[in-house]
Protein backbone atom coordinates (compact mmCIF):
# COMPACT_ATOMS: atom_id res chain seq x y z
CA UNK A 1 0.00 0.00 0.00
CA UNK A 2 1.31 3.10 -0.42
CA UNK A 3 -0.59 5.65 1.28
CA UNK A 4 1.31 9.58 2.28
CA UNK A 5 1.92 7.94 5.34
CA UNK A 6 5.11 6.57 5.71
CA UNK A 7 4.19 5.11 8.94
CA UNK A 8 1.30 3.32 7.58
CA UNK A 9 3.26 1.84 5.03
CA UNK A 10 5.83 0.40 7.65
CA UNK A 11 3.44 -1.11 9.84
CA UNK A 12 2.00 -2.78 6.37
CA UNK A 13 5.12 -4.21 6.38
CA UNK A 14 5.38 -5.38 9.90
CA UNK A 15 1.76 -7.20 9.58
CA UNK A 16 3.26 -9.03 6.56
CA UNK A 17 6.20 -10.07 8.28
CA UNK A 18 4.06 -11.05 11.08
CA UNK A 19 1.83 -13.04 9.34
CA UNK A 20 4.87 -14.57 7.75
CA UNK A 21 6.70 -15.49 11.22
CA UNK A 22 3.28 -17.48 12.17
CA UNK A 23 3.49 -19.36 8.84
CA UNK A 24 6.85 -20.56 9.45
CA UNK A 25 7.79 -19.82 13.47
CA UNK A 26 11.47 -20.78 12.69
CA UNK A 27 11.49 -17.54 11.45
CA UNK A 28 10.50 -16.03 14.47
CA UNK A 29 13.64 -15.90 16.55
CA UNK A 30 15.04 -13.94 14.06
CA UNK A 31 12.47 -11.31 12.91
CA UNK A 32 10.77 -11.09 16.87
CA UNK A 33 13.99 -9.20 17.57
CA UNK A 34 12.25 -5.65 17.73
CA UNK A 35 14.26 -2.99 15.91
CA UNK A 36 13.37 -0.06 18.67
CA UNK A 37 11.58 -1.16 21.62
CA UNK A 38 10.83 1.01 24.20
CA UNK A 39 10.80 -0.15 27.88
CA UNK A 40 6.72 -1.49 28.03
CA UNK A 41 5.27 -1.06 31.53
CA UNK A 42 3.13 -4.24 29.80
CA UNK A 43 6.05 -6.44 29.60
CA UNK A 44 7.11 -5.97 33.52
CA UNK A 45 3.42 -6.50 34.27
CA UNK A 46 4.02 -9.66 32.45
CA UNK A 47 7.26 -10.70 34.30
CA UNK A 48 5.41 -9.73 37.45
CA UNK A 49 2.61 -12.28 36.53
CA UNK A 50 5.26 -14.68 36.11
CA UNK A 51 6.99 -13.97 39.52
CA UNK A 52 3.49 -13.92 41.43
CA UNK A 53 2.68 -17.10 39.74
CA UNK A 54 6.27 -18.82 40.98
CA UNK A 55 5.75 -17.53 44.17
CA UNK A 56 2.19 -18.97 44.49
CA UNK A 57 3.34 -22.11 43.01
CA UNK A 58 6.16 -22.46 45.67
CA UNK A 59 4.04 -21.32 48.16
CA UNK A 60 1.28 -23.83 47.38
CA UNK A 61 4.00 -26.54 46.75
CA UNK A 62 5.45 -25.66 50.58
CA UNK A 63 1.78 -25.80 51.67
CA UNK A 64 1.84 -29.54 50.12
CA UNK A 65 4.75 -30.32 51.27
CA UNK A 66 4.60 -29.30 54.52
CA UNK A 67 0.99 -31.39 55.23
CA UNK A 68 2.83 -34.41 53.68
CA UNK A 69 5.32 -33.81 56.11
CA UNK A 70 3.27 -33.57 59.06
CA UNK A 71 1.16 -36.83 58.28
CA UNK A 72 4.71 -38.33 58.12
CA UNK A 73 5.31 -37.34 61.33
CA UNK A 74 1.82 -38.30 62.95
CA UNK A 75 2.47 -41.46 61.41
CA UNK A 76 6.05 -42.34 62.66
CA UNK A 77 4.46 -41.21 65.95
CA UNK A 78 1.76 -43.77 65.73
CA UNK A 79 4.43 -46.07 64.73
CA UNK A 80 6.66 -45.48 67.46
CA UNK A 81 4.04 -45.24 70.13
CA UNK A 82 3.02 -48.84 68.82
CA UNK A 83 6.73 -50.52 69.06
CA UNK A 84 8.78 -48.57 70.87
CA UNK A 85 10.80 -51.33 72.05
CA UNK A 86 11.59 -52.30 68.83
CA UNK A 87 12.43 -48.57 67.54
CA UNK A 88 14.59 -47.15 70.30
CA UNK A 89 16.58 -49.66 72.29
CA UNK A 90 17.07 -48.74 75.77
CA UNK A 91 13.97 -46.60 75.56
CA UNK A 92 11.57 -49.16 77.14
CA UNK A 93 8.88 -47.85 79.26
CA UNK A 94 5.93 -48.38 81.26
CA UNK A 95 4.16 -45.64 80.90
CA UNK A 96 0.88 -45.39 83.36
CA UNK A 97 -2.57 -44.24 82.33
CA UNK A 98 -1.87 -40.71 80.66
CA UNK A 99 1.45 -41.13 80.26
CA UNK A 100 3.14 -40.41 76.65
CA UNK A 101 5.84 -41.02 75.20
CA UNK A 102 8.40 -39.37 72.58
CA UNK A 103 10.68 -41.75 70.62
CA UNK A 104 11.49 -39.55 67.90
CA UNK A 105 14.69 -39.93 65.84
CA UNK A 106 15.33 -43.17 67.98
CA UNK A 107 15.70 -44.87 65.14
CA UNK A 108 17.98 -43.12 63.95
CA UNK A 109 20.22 -43.27 67.12
CA UNK A 110 23.84 -44.16 66.08
CA UNK A 111 25.07 -47.33 66.58
CA UNK A 112 28.57 -48.08 67.76
CA UNK A 113 31.16 -49.28 64.84
CA UNK A 114 28.99 -47.56 61.77
CA UNK A 115 29.32 -44.69 60.59
CA UNK A 116 28.98 -41.66 62.59
CA UNK A 117 26.79 -39.06 62.72
CA UNK A 118 24.97 -35.88 64.51
CA UNK A 119 21.82 -36.48 65.67
CA UNK A 120 19.68 -35.56 68.66
CA UNK A 121 18.30 -38.48 70.46
CA UNK A 122 15.64 -37.74 72.83
CA UNK A 123 13.33 -39.73 75.22
CA UNK A 124 10.45 -38.48 77.08
CA UNK A 125 8.23 -39.49 79.41
CA UNK A 126 5.58 -37.45 81.17
CA UNK A 127 3.41 -39.52 83.23
CA UNK A 128 1.50 -38.32 86.38
CA UNK A 129 1.44 -41.32 87.70
CA UNK A 130 4.05 -44.04 89.23
CA UNK A 131 5.64 -45.88 86.62
CA UNK A 132 8.53 -47.85 86.51
CA UNK A 133 11.24 -46.71 83.85
CA UNK A 134 14.55 -47.18 82.71
CA UNK A 135 16.28 -45.16 80.27
CA UNK A 136 18.70 -45.62 77.61
CA UNK A 137 22.59 -45.32 78.04
CA UNK A 138 25.16 -44.86 75.17
CA UNK A 139 26.05 -48.39 75.37
CA UNK A 140 22.58 -49.72 75.60
CA UNK A 141 21.84 -48.07 71.87
CA UNK A 142 23.17 -51.73 70.85
CA UNK A 143 20.09 -53.89 70.55
CA UNK A 144 19.57 -57.57 69.96
CA UNK A 145 22.44 -58.98 67.96
CA UNK A 146 24.28 -55.44 68.27
CA UNK A 147 24.66 -55.68 71.84
CA UNK A 148 25.90 -58.95 71.68
CA UNK A 149 28.81 -57.88 69.48
CA UNK A 150 32.09 -57.42 71.41
CA UNK A 151 32.52 -54.04 69.32
CA UNK A 152 34.18 -50.89 71.50
CA UNK A 153 31.82 -48.49 71.88
CA UNK A 154 33.83 -45.00 69.79
CA UNK A 155 30.46 -43.12 69.88
CA UNK A 156 30.68 -40.42 71.88
CA UNK A 157 26.92 -39.10 72.90
CA UNK A 158 26.28 -35.50 75.06
CA UNK A 159 23.78 -36.61 77.02
CA UNK A 160 21.31 -33.99 78.57
CA UNK A 161 17.62 -34.31 80.66
CA UNK A 162 15.51 -32.80 82.75
CA UNK A 163 13.36 -34.32 85.55
CA UNK A 164 10.46 -32.92 87.74
CA UNK A 165 9.30 -34.97 90.70
CA UNK A 166 6.51 -34.03 93.23
CA UNK A 167 7.48 -35.62 96.70
CA UNK A 168 5.24 -35.58 99.59
CA UNK A 169 4.21 -32.25 101.90
CA UNK A 170 6.94 -31.80 104.22
CA UNK A 171 9.38 -33.70 102.50
CA UNK A 172 10.63 -31.33 100.43
CA UNK A 173 14.24 -30.28 102.30
CA UNK A 174 15.35 -34.25 102.84
CA UNK A 175 14.35 -34.53 98.94
CA UNK A 176 16.38 -31.81 97.61
CA UNK A 177 19.68 -32.96 100.26
CA UNK A 178 18.80 -36.35 99.26
CA UNK A 179 19.33 -35.65 95.47
CA UNK A 180 22.30 -33.47 95.94
CA UNK A 181 24.09 -36.73 97.63
CA UNK A 182 22.83 -39.15 94.60
CA UNK A 183 24.81 -36.89 92.63
CA UNK A 184 28.09 -36.88 94.77
CA UNK A 185 27.27 -41.11 95.03
CA UNK A 186 27.64 -41.38 90.85
CA UNK A 187 30.71 -39.80 91.04
CA UNK A 188 29.30 -36.23 89.85
CA UNK A 189 27.94 -32.67 91.34
CA UNK A 190 25.62 -29.94 91.78
CA UNK A 191 26.56 -27.33 89.01
CA UNK A 192 24.12 -24.93 91.03
CA UNK A 193 20.85 -24.98 92.74
CA UNK A 194 18.01 -22.72 93.56
CA UNK A 195 14.98 -23.16 96.38
CA UNK A 196 11.84 -20.64 95.72
CA UNK A 197 9.08 -20.57 97.97
CA UNK A 198 10.37 -23.07 100.52
CA UNK A 199 8.79 -25.83 99.16
CA UNK A 200 9.96 -26.25 95.33
CA UNK A 201 13.60 -25.60 93.70
CA UNK A 202 16.00 -26.94 91.00
CA UNK A 203 19.07 -28.40 91.05
CA UNK A 204 21.16 -28.88 88.13
CA UNK A 205 23.67 -31.78 88.42
CA UNK A 206 26.46 -32.93 86.56
CA UNK A 207 26.91 -36.65 86.25
CA UNK A 208 29.06 -39.34 84.79
CA UNK A 209 27.29 -40.29 81.83
CA UNK A 210 27.66 -44.02 82.37
CA UNK A 211 25.93 -43.55 85.67
CA UNK A 212 23.16 -41.78 84.66
CA UNK A 213 20.49 -43.69 84.66
CA UNK A 214 21.53 -45.21 88.13
CA UNK A 215 21.91 -41.78 89.43
CA UNK A 216 17.92 -41.27 87.55
CA UNK A 217 16.50 -44.42 89.47
CA UNK A 218 17.37 -43.45 92.52
CA UNK A 219 16.19 -39.85 92.26
CA UNK A 220 13.02 -41.52 91.19
CA UNK A 221 12.86 -43.17 94.51
CA UNK A 222 12.78 -39.55 96.01
CA UNK A 223 9.36 -38.78 95.00
CA UNK A 224 6.03 -39.24 91.86
CA UNK A 225 7.73 -38.55 88.49
CA UNK A 226 6.43 -35.60 86.81
CA UNK A 227 8.29 -35.27 83.82
CA UNK A 228 11.46 -36.57 82.56
CA UNK A 229 12.79 -35.75 79.19
CA UNK A 230 16.30 -37.17 77.87
CA UNK A 231 18.03 -35.73 75.06
CA UNK A 232 21.17 -37.61 73.36
CA UNK A 233 23.34 -35.55 70.80
CA UNK A 234 25.64 -37.98 68.60
CA UNK A 235 28.96 -35.61 68.61
CA UNK A 236 30.99 -38.56 67.13
CA UNK A 237 31.15 -36.92 63.49
CA UNK A 238 32.65 -33.63 65.02
CA UNK A 239 35.02 -35.39 67.91
CA UNK A 240 36.43 -37.29 64.85
CA UNK A 241 37.05 -34.46 62.67
CA UNK A 242 38.79 -32.69 65.35
CA UNK A 243 40.92 -35.75 66.45
CA UNK A 244 42.13 -36.17 62.52
CA UNK A 245 42.83 -31.98 62.37
CA UNK A 246 44.70 -32.54 65.88
CA UNK A 247 46.86 -35.01 64.27
CA UNK A 248 47.20 -33.97 61.21
CA UNK A 249 48.22 -30.33 63.07
CA UNK A 250 50.34 -32.58 65.23
CA UNK A 251 52.27 -33.87 62.06
CA UNK A 252 52.92 -30.40 60.70
CA UNK A 253 54.42 -29.38 64.05
CA UNK A 254 56.76 -31.88 64.06
CA UNK A 255 57.93 -31.25 60.38
CA UNK A 256 58.14 -27.41 61.35
CA UNK A 257 60.13 -28.35 64.06
CA UNK A 258 62.86 -30.36 62.30
CA UNK A 259 63.01 -27.99 59.49
CA UNK A 260 63.86 -25.17 62.13
CA UNK A 261 66.32 -27.26 63.56
CA UNK A 262 67.93 -27.66 59.77
CA UNK A 263 67.76 -23.87 58.79
CA UNK A 264 70.85 -22.03 58.36
CA UNK A 265 69.56 -18.58 57.19
CA UNK A 266 67.71 -15.98 59.55
CA UNK A 267 64.63 -15.32 57.15
CA UNK A 268 63.97 -18.99 57.06
CA UNK A 269 64.19 -19.53 60.54
CA UNK A 270 61.85 -16.20 61.15
CA UNK A 271 59.25 -17.34 58.40
CA UNK A 272 59.12 -21.36 59.85
CA UNK A 273 58.64 -19.61 63.35
CA UNK A 274 55.47 -17.72 62.25
CA UNK A 275 54.67 -21.07 60.91
CA UNK A 276 55.42 -22.62 64.26
CA UNK A 277 53.51 -20.25 66.13
CA UNK A 278 50.44 -20.41 63.56
CA UNK A 279 50.15 -24.45 63.79
CA UNK A 280 50.73 -24.32 67.76
CA UNK A 281 47.81 -22.08 68.17
CA UNK A 282 45.75 -23.67 65.80
CA UNK A 283 46.59 -27.23 68.10
CA UNK A 284 45.59 -25.42 71.18
CA UNK A 285 42.35 -24.07 69.93
CA UNK A 286 41.35 -27.88 68.48
CA UNK A 287 42.68 -29.11 72.29
CA UNK A 288 40.44 -26.74 73.56
CA UNK A 289 37.69 -27.90 71.81
CA UNK A 290 38.54 -31.48 71.84
CA UNK A 291 38.64 -30.80 76.34
CA UNK A 292 34.98 -29.12 76.39
CA UNK A 293 33.59 -32.11 74.00
CA UNK A 294 35.12 -34.66 76.46
CA UNK A 295 33.58 -33.08 79.18
CA UNK A 296 30.36 -32.88 78.10
CA UNK A 297 30.14 -36.57 76.65
CA UNK A 298 31.78 -37.73 79.98
CA UNK A 299 29.57 -35.54 82.25
CA UNK A 300 26.14 -35.42 81.38
CA UNK A 301 23.75 -32.55 82.62
CA UNK A 302 20.11 -33.08 84.55
CA UNK A 303 17.96 -30.49 85.84
CA UNK A 304 15.90 -31.62 89.05
CA UNK A 305 12.81 -29.84 89.95
CA UNK A 306 11.30 -30.63 92.88
CA UNK A 307 7.88 -29.56 93.95
CA UNK A 308 5.96 -30.42 96.99
CA UNK A 309 2.24 -32.08 96.32
CA UNK A 310 0.52 -29.22 95.71
CA UNK A 311 2.33 -26.60 94.83
CA UNK A 312 1.85 -25.39 91.66
CA UNK A 313 4.79 -26.29 88.23
CA UNK A 314 6.14 -23.51 87.25
CA UNK A 315 5.23 -21.58 84.07
CA UNK A 316 7.39 -22.13 80.86
CA UNK A 317 8.59 -18.91 80.89
CA UNK A 318 12.02 -19.97 82.54
CA UNK A 319 13.08 -21.74 79.63
CA UNK A 320 12.37 -19.89 77.24
CA UNK A 321 14.77 -17.38 79.16
CA UNK A 322 17.26 -20.90 78.63
CA UNK A 323 16.74 -20.69 74.64
CA UNK A 324 20.65 -19.75 73.72
CA UNK A 325 21.56 -17.93 70.56
CA UNK A 326 23.51 -21.27 70.02
CA UNK A 327 20.04 -23.01 69.99
CA UNK A 328 17.92 -20.25 68.50
CA UNK A 329 20.46 -20.54 65.17
CA UNK A 330 20.14 -23.77 65.28
CA UNK A 331 16.49 -23.64 65.09
CA UNK A 332 16.54 -21.24 62.16
CA UNK A 333 18.61 -23.26 60.53
CA UNK A 334 16.41 -25.76 60.76
CA UNK A 335 13.62 -24.33 59.96
CA UNK A 336 15.21 -22.99 56.62
CA UNK A 337 15.63 -26.20 55.54
CA UNK A 338 12.19 -28.03 56.99
CA UNK A 339 10.78 -24.95 54.84
CA UNK A 340 12.68 -25.46 51.43
CA UNK A 341 12.57 -29.94 52.04
CA UNK A 342 8.51 -28.90 52.15
CA UNK A 343 8.75 -27.06 49.38
CA UNK A 344 10.46 -29.58 47.07
CA UNK A 345 8.21 -32.68 48.35
CA UNK A 346 5.53 -30.10 47.29
CA UNK A 347 6.54 -29.54 43.63
CA UNK A 348 6.82 -33.80 43.89
CA UNK A 349 3.28 -33.63 44.07
CA UNK A 350 2.96 -30.63 42.00
CA UNK A 351 4.84 -31.57 38.91
CA UNK A 352 2.63 -34.12 37.48
CA UNK A 353 -0.46 -31.95 37.56
CA UNK A 354 1.49 -29.39 35.71
CA UNK A 355 2.45 -31.88 33.15
CA UNK A 356 -1.29 -33.00 32.80
CA UNK A 357 -2.42 -29.50 32.68
CA UNK A 358 0.13 -28.45 30.20
CA UNK A 359 -1.06 -31.50 27.92
CA UNK A 360 -4.57 -30.70 28.54
CA UNK A 361 -4.01 -27.30 27.00
CA UNK A 362 -1.79 -28.03 24.17
CA UNK A 363 -4.76 -30.58 23.17
CA UNK A 364 -7.19 -27.88 23.65
CA UNK A 365 -4.91 -25.32 21.58
CA UNK A 366 -4.88 -27.66 18.68
CA UNK A 367 -8.12 -28.47 18.74
CA UNK A 368 -9.11 -24.97 18.39
CA UNK A 369 -7.01 -24.28 15.92
CA UNK A 370 -8.23 -26.74 13.81
CA UNK A 371 -11.99 -26.05 14.32
CA UNK A 372 -10.38 -22.70 13.23
CA UNK A 373 -8.64 -24.02 9.86
CA UNK A 374 -12.20 -25.99 9.16
CA UNK B 1 -9.22 -3.80 -5.89
CA UNK B 2 -10.20 -7.28 -3.58
CA UNK B 3 -13.99 -7.46 -4.01
CA UNK B 4 -14.31 -9.48 -1.18
CA UNK B 5 -16.40 -8.39 1.79
CA UNK B 6 -14.41 -7.69 5.19
CA UNK B 7 -16.28 -10.32 6.85
CA UNK B 8 -14.80 -12.94 3.83
CA UNK B 9 -12.03 -11.06 4.08
CA UNK B 10 -11.30 -11.58 8.43
CA UNK B 11 -12.02 -15.20 7.52
CA UNK B 12 -9.86 -15.91 4.99
CA UNK B 13 -7.15 -14.38 6.87
CA UNK B 14 -7.19 -17.16 9.29
CA UNK B 15 -5.58 -19.48 6.91
CA UNK B 16 -4.40 -16.02 4.20
CA UNK B 17 -2.80 -13.83 5.73
CA UNK B 18 -2.46 -11.57 2.47
CA UNK B 19 -6.34 -11.17 3.54
CA UNK B 20 -5.37 -9.61 6.09
CA UNK B 21 -3.34 -7.16 4.36
CA UNK B 22 -6.49 -6.50 2.19
CA UNK B 23 -8.27 -5.52 5.24
CA UNK B 24 -5.65 -3.38 6.65
CA UNK B 25 -5.23 -1.67 3.20
CA UNK B 26 -8.85 -1.07 3.02
CA UNK B 27 -9.32 0.71 6.83
CA UNK B 28 -6.22 1.95 8.08
CA UNK B 29 -6.17 5.73 6.89
CA UNK B 30 -10.16 5.27 8.29
CA UNK B 31 -8.62 4.09 11.24
CA UNK B 32 -6.01 6.27 12.00
CA UNK B 33 -8.16 9.19 11.19
CA UNK B 34 -10.50 7.57 13.81
CA UNK B 35 -7.80 7.85 16.44
CA UNK B 36 -6.48 11.01 15.58
CA UNK B 37 -9.63 13.18 16.46
CA UNK B 38 -10.59 11.26 19.43
CA UNK B 39 -6.96 11.49 20.82
CA UNK B 40 -6.03 14.87 19.14
CA UNK B 41 -2.39 13.02 19.67
CA UNK B 42 -0.37 12.19 16.60
CA UNK B 43 1.56 9.47 18.37
CA UNK B 44 -1.37 8.04 20.12
CA UNK B 45 -2.92 7.62 17.29
CA UNK B 46 -0.43 6.21 14.80
CA UNK B 47 0.09 3.59 17.75
CA UNK B 48 -3.40 3.11 18.86
CA UNK B 49 -3.55 2.02 15.01
CA UNK B 50 -0.69 0.09 14.83
CA UNK B 51 -1.59 -1.87 18.53
CA UNK B 52 -5.57 -2.42 17.19
CA UNK B 53 -4.35 -3.68 13.61
CA UNK B 54 -1.84 -6.08 15.54
CA UNK B 55 -4.91 -7.06 18.42
CA UNK B 56 -7.03 -7.28 15.82
CA UNK B 57 -4.45 -10.32 13.00
CA UNK B 58 -3.97 -11.42 16.70
CA UNK B 59 -7.18 -12.05 17.18
CA UNK B 60 -8.93 -12.88 14.16
CA UNK B 61 -9.46 -16.88 14.34
CA UNK B 62 -12.18 -15.48 17.06
CA UNK B 63 -14.02 -13.50 14.58
CA UNK B 64 -17.79 -15.38 13.55
CA UNK B 65 -19.58 -13.87 10.81
CA UNK B 66 -22.77 -14.27 12.81
CA UNK B 67 -23.94 -10.50 11.30
CA UNK B 68 -21.58 -8.31 12.62
CA UNK B 69 -19.95 -7.22 9.76
CA UNK B 70 -16.21 -7.38 9.83
CA UNK B 71 -14.97 -3.90 9.89
CA UNK B 72 -17.92 -2.86 12.90
CA UNK B 73 -15.79 -6.02 14.70
CA UNK B 74 -12.47 -3.94 13.37
CA UNK B 75 -13.85 -0.69 15.22
CA UNK B 76 -14.77 -2.87 18.09
CA UNK B 77 -11.41 -3.39 18.77
CA UNK B 78 -10.27 -0.02 18.39
CA UNK B 79 -12.74 1.01 20.74
CA UNK B 80 -11.17 -1.21 23.17
CA UNK B 81 -7.82 0.27 22.85
CA UNK B 82 -8.98 3.56 22.78
CA UNK B 83 -10.67 3.14 26.01
CA UNK B 84 -7.76 1.71 27.89
CA UNK B 85 -5.91 4.86 26.50
CA UNK B 86 -8.36 6.79 27.81
CA UNK B 87 -8.14 5.45 31.34
CA UNK B 88 -4.12 5.01 31.78
CA UNK B 89 -3.23 7.47 29.70
CA UNK B 90 -0.92 5.68 27.54
CA UNK B 91 -1.00 2.94 24.29
CA UNK B 92 -0.93 -0.49 25.39
CA UNK B 93 2.02 -2.55 23.00
CA UNK B 94 0.91 -6.10 23.83
CA UNK B 95 -0.43 -7.52 20.93
CA UNK B 96 2.59 -5.86 19.02
CA UNK B 97 5.32 -8.11 21.27
CA UNK B 98 2.80 -10.94 21.06
CA UNK B 99 3.72 -10.82 17.12
CA UNK B 100 6.69 -9.67 17.62
CA UNK B 101 6.43 -6.51 16.15
CA UNK B 102 8.44 -3.28 17.11
CA UNK B 103 7.17 -0.32 18.34
CA UNK B 104 8.50 2.43 15.89
CA UNK B 105 8.46 5.91 16.40
CA UNK B 106 6.59 8.22 14.31
CA UNK B 107 8.13 9.85 10.98
CA UNK B 108 8.25 13.45 11.38
CA UNK B 109 6.76 13.96 8.25
CA UNK B 110 4.01 11.75 9.55
CA UNK B 111 2.81 14.28 12.32
CA UNK B 112 1.72 16.94 10.22
CA UNK B 113 -0.29 14.74 7.90
CA UNK B 114 -2.16 13.31 10.77
CA UNK B 115 -2.60 16.51 12.47
CA UNK B 116 -4.22 17.50 8.94
CA UNK B 117 -6.76 14.45 9.75
CA UNK B 118 -8.55 16.28 12.67
CA UNK B 119 -10.49 18.88 11.78
CA UNK B 120 -10.42 21.45 14.79
CA UNK B 121 -12.74 23.96 13.26
CA UNK B 122 -16.20 22.49 14.81
CA UNK B 123 -14.91 22.76 18.42
CA UNK B 124 -12.21 25.71 18.04
CA UNK B 125 -14.57 27.40 20.91
CA UNK B 126 -14.52 24.50 23.51
CA UNK B 127 -10.48 24.05 22.54
CA UNK B 128 -9.87 27.34 23.05
CA UNK B 129 -11.62 27.37 26.67
CA UNK B 130 -9.64 23.88 27.54
CA UNK B 131 -6.04 25.27 26.14
CA UNK B 132 -6.44 28.27 28.56
CA UNK B 133 -6.25 25.22 31.27
CA UNK B 134 -3.27 23.81 30.74
CA UNK B 135 0.63 24.50 31.76
CA UNK B 136 2.31 27.70 29.90
CA UNK B 137 4.58 25.95 27.64
CA UNK B 138 1.82 23.93 26.43
CA UNK B 139 -0.50 26.79 26.38
CA UNK B 140 2.00 28.44 23.97
CA UNK B 141 3.09 25.47 21.64
CA UNK B 142 -0.22 24.77 21.06
CA UNK B 143 -1.54 27.99 19.83
CA UNK B 144 1.21 28.44 17.63
CA UNK B 145 0.69 25.50 16.44
CA UNK B 146 -2.87 24.82 16.57
CA UNK B 147 -4.79 27.95 16.77
CA UNK B 148 -1.74 30.53 14.37
CA UNK B 149 -1.14 27.00 12.18
CA UNK B 150 2.45 27.73 12.30
CA UNK B 151 4.88 24.55 11.25
CA UNK B 152 7.13 22.86 13.82
CA UNK B 153 10.29 24.77 12.50
CA UNK B 154 8.99 28.08 13.60
CA UNK B 155 7.07 26.72 16.49
CA UNK B 156 10.45 25.65 18.54
CA UNK B 157 12.22 28.97 16.62
CA UNK B 158 9.57 30.89 18.66
CA UNK B 159 9.67 28.84 22.06
CA UNK B 160 13.40 28.83 21.55
CA UNK B 161 13.43 24.51 21.91
CA UNK B 162 14.54 21.97 19.31
CA UNK B 163 11.95 21.02 16.86
CA UNK B 164 11.32 17.73 18.49
CA UNK B 165 10.86 19.24 21.73
CA UNK B 166 8.53 21.56 20.18
CA UNK B 167 6.76 18.49 18.57
CA UNK B 168 6.71 17.02 21.93
CA UNK B 169 5.23 19.83 23.94
CA UNK B 170 2.23 20.02 21.16
CA UNK B 171 1.62 16.03 21.52
CA UNK B 172 1.16 16.73 25.35
CA UNK B 173 -0.87 19.47 25.13
CA UNK B 174 -3.30 17.61 22.82
CA UNK B 175 -3.35 14.78 24.54
CA UNK B 176 -4.54 16.76 27.51
CA UNK B 177 -6.94 18.66 25.25
CA UNK B 178 -8.29 15.18 24.55
CA UNK B 179 -8.85 14.02 27.95
CA UNK B 180 -10.30 17.35 28.72
CA UNK B 181 -12.71 17.55 25.72
CA UNK B 182 -13.87 13.82 26.78
CA UNK B 183 -14.71 14.91 29.89
CA UNK B 184 -16.98 17.72 28.30
CA UNK B 185 -18.52 15.34 26.10
CA UNK B 186 -17.34 16.47 23.45
CA UNK B 187 -15.68 14.55 20.52
CA UNK B 188 -13.74 15.26 17.33
CA UNK B 189 -15.99 12.65 15.32
CA UNK B 190 -17.60 12.65 11.97
CA UNK B 191 -21.07 10.80 11.05
CA UNK B 192 -19.57 8.21 9.15
CA UNK B 193 -17.38 6.99 12.07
Amino acid sequence: MDTKFTFLDQLERDLQDAAAREQDPRRAFVAAAPVDRRPSKRRTGSWGTIAAVLVALLVVAGAIGGLSQLNQNSASSSDTGSAPQAQATGASGNAGEGSTKDLSDAAASPVPGSAPGIGTHRVQLSAEGDDSFSAFTPGDQRSGSQAAAPAQDLSKIIRDGTITLVVPKGGFGTAFDNATGIAEAAGGFVLSSSISQENQGTLMLRIPSRKLDGAIVKLRSLGRLAELNLTGKDVTSSYIDLKARLSVLQTQRELIVKLLHQSTTVSGQLSLSNKFSDVQTQIEQIQGELNVLNDKVDLATLKVTLREEGVAAPTGTEDVGHVSLGSAWDRAVQGFFGVVGAVVVGLGYLVPLLVLAGLILLVRRAVIRRRAAS
Amino acid sequence: MDERTDAQLLLASRMDPEAFTALYRRHAEALLRFFARRTLDPEAAAELTAETFAQAFASRATYRDQGVDGVAWLYGVARHQLGRFFRSGRVDAAARHKLGMPERPIPPEDFDRIEELVDFEPIRKALVEAIEELPDRQQDALRLRILDGNSYADVARALSCTEMNARQRVSRGLRTLALALQERGLALTTEAE
